[in-house]
């Protein structure tokens, strides 16, 4: 693998390299070298309280900075919600609220949110954020506050971008409840079933579940069914039969068998998340054959990881392992 | 019925004690943390852009990707990991970046004003661009950016052994590319 004459690549000690130092001589002059720029950074916990910190531009420039729509969410940002409560935009058709045009009233607490089959909304989150619904949805306040602001999604899709402190904003679903943390994410219910399905689009977001934690990254995705509770983060370009051998081993009791398809699918390295996640749920033969697919997928895993640490479920080689395949887990 | 909670939390990375207090002090508002911050992490940040967007737009989203960052501070539970945080807000940004451009004909990089010899550096950029995703990150922070393993390890939150990896592989690669002898 690595070997002495890398020590040049590593820190620029022993023996130049010349193809290295010669790079180094061409590119060096694109390094990064600009002052940083002049920005307002909000006070924890609290939209109002601003503080000027940094310096080198004029006061103009920072309001732009801070105030620049680029996308449909950050704009929304800027809509103020009233006592009528959240504001509510309709995007297509004609939602309502309660009964009526939640342009006209807004969404209150206790009241839900209905799009037909050719309506969508964008609901203005208080101060920190907003939320897409999709066709065919149903959502409802539960509760805001200046601690928590908790709704129900009965069905249906809803696109979430929140930036504010931890646990502000809580969806429930019939098999699950996601607490989000300044992340953005995509959760549809089945309305027949009420089985959850999250796709998390920014950030990551770590579920705890008894005994361990699953991570959801950007581009990864993760099933909950009613009952039966989660099942295993996968990318969401999986393959498709990757993806269905998951779910006939977290939901179906599909055992062997369907461990069997989850290994041969996952051929990728980003299909990593998976099996790492799978760890958790096997026993100890199908642990076996879970180590030596991850060790075919690459790459080499640090000192901590083996066979041994490995099967006996230690935490600290785990968590090691999962550092080391994290990056491959995000979709850029 | 509601059944099970998914208590949602920032991924934990090894904390590292000053990063740690230079993100508090920041989110305070202490000016000086704030550009002791960017100090130490904007070339980390215009390495992992470098490697997937041109070179002046990847110096104007740098600044984007800071202030979207600085924004957003108060939502970073896990202070010691602002490295990799900050780092997959700038992969977003790329990404954004790409969608909303929709170039199908790319012009090309002009580094005429920041290198001697720019058809040279604009291959050698397009080659580093084009090595696998686990590669191309490190090995823009190492040549563009002039960042040891060591401190690559450090900003980004990757295990040093793994960063190792990712130089000698993608160096390796690169020769080839470049035209170089591979080393093994």
């Amino acid at each position: 693998m690595t070997d002495e004459n890398d020590d040049y690549l590593w820190d620029r000690r022993g023996e130049r390299d010349p193809e290295v130092a010669g790079l180094e001589d061409l590119l060096g002059g694109l390094a990064y070298d600009r002052p940083a720029p002049a920005i307002v950074v909000p006070r924890k916990r609290t939209a109002r309280g601003w503080i000027f910190a940094g310096g080198g531009l004029a006061a103009a420039a920072v309001v732009v900075i801070m105030f620049a729509p680029r996308t449909r969410h950050e704009r929304a940002q800027v809509v103020k919600n009233d006592a009528r409560g959240w504001t509510v935009a309709s995007t297509a058709g004609r939602p309502s609220c309660g009964s009526q045009r939640c342009e006209d009233v807004g969404l209150r607490v206790g009241e839900w949110l209905e799009t037909d089959d050719t309506s969508e909304a964008q609901v203005s989150v208080a101060d920190i954020g907003s939320i897409l619904v999709a066709p065919r949805s149903r959502l409802r306040l539960k509760r805001t506050g200046p601690d928590e602001h908790r709704l129900e999604l009965a069905q249906g899709t809803i696109s979430a971008h929140v930036s504010a402190p931890p646990r502000l904003l809580v969806v429930e679903t019939p098999s699950a409840t996601a607490v989000d943390l300044g992340c953005a994410y995509t959760l549809t219910v089945d309305p027949g079933t009420g089985a959850g399905h999250l796709i998390v689009t920014s950030g990551e977001v770590a579920l705890e579940l008894p005994g361990h934690t699953a991570y959801v990254p950007h581009g990864a995705a993760c099933e909950s069914r009613r009952g039966q509770g989660l099942g295993t983060p996968h990318r969401s370009d999986a393959s498709p039969a990757l993806v269905a051998a998951l779910a006939r081993y977290d939901f179906e009791q599909g055992g062997d068998d369907a461990l069997a398809t989850v290994i041969r699918e996952a051929s990728r390295r980003e299909d990593s998340i998976s099996l790492w996640h799978l760890l958790y749920r096997a026993t100890d033969a199908q642990r076996v054959k879970l180590y030596y697919a991850l060790l075919d997928l690459g790459p080499l895993p640090v000192a901590a990881v083996t066979r041994d640490t490995v099967l006996a479920m230690d935490a600290t080689a785990l968590e090691a392992w999962r550092r080391q395949l994290r990056p491959y887990w995000f979709q850029h | 019925m509601l059944e099970g909670v998914l208590i949602a939390r920032v991924t934990e990375e090894t904390a590292d004690g000053e990063v740690v207090r230079l993100v508090r002090a920041a989110r305070d508002g202490d000016r000086a943390a704030f550009a002791a911050l960017h100090a130490r992490f904007a070339r980390m940040i215009h390495g992992v852009l470098v490697a997937r967007v041109p070179l002046a737009d990847a110096d104007d989203l740098v600044q984007d990707v800071w202030v979207s960052a600085m924004m957003r501070l108060a939502s970073l539970r896990e202070d010691g990991a602002f490295g990799a945080w900050v780092a997959q807000i700038a992969r977003n940004r790329a990404v954004d970046f790409h969608r909303a451009k929709k170039v199908t004909d790319e012009l090309p990089e002009n580094l005429a004003a920041r290198s001697a010899r720019p058809a040279e550096a604009a291959a050698a950029l397009a080659a580093i661009r084009a090595l696998p995703e686990a590669y191309r990150e490190t090995i823009a922070m190492r040549l563009i950016e002039g960042m040891s393993g060591a401190e690559i390890a450090e900003r980004t939150g990757l295990q040093p052994a793994s960063v190792r990896v990712n130089l000698h592989r993608g160096m390796k690669l690169l020769r080839e590319r470049l035209g170089g002898q591979g080393d093994d």
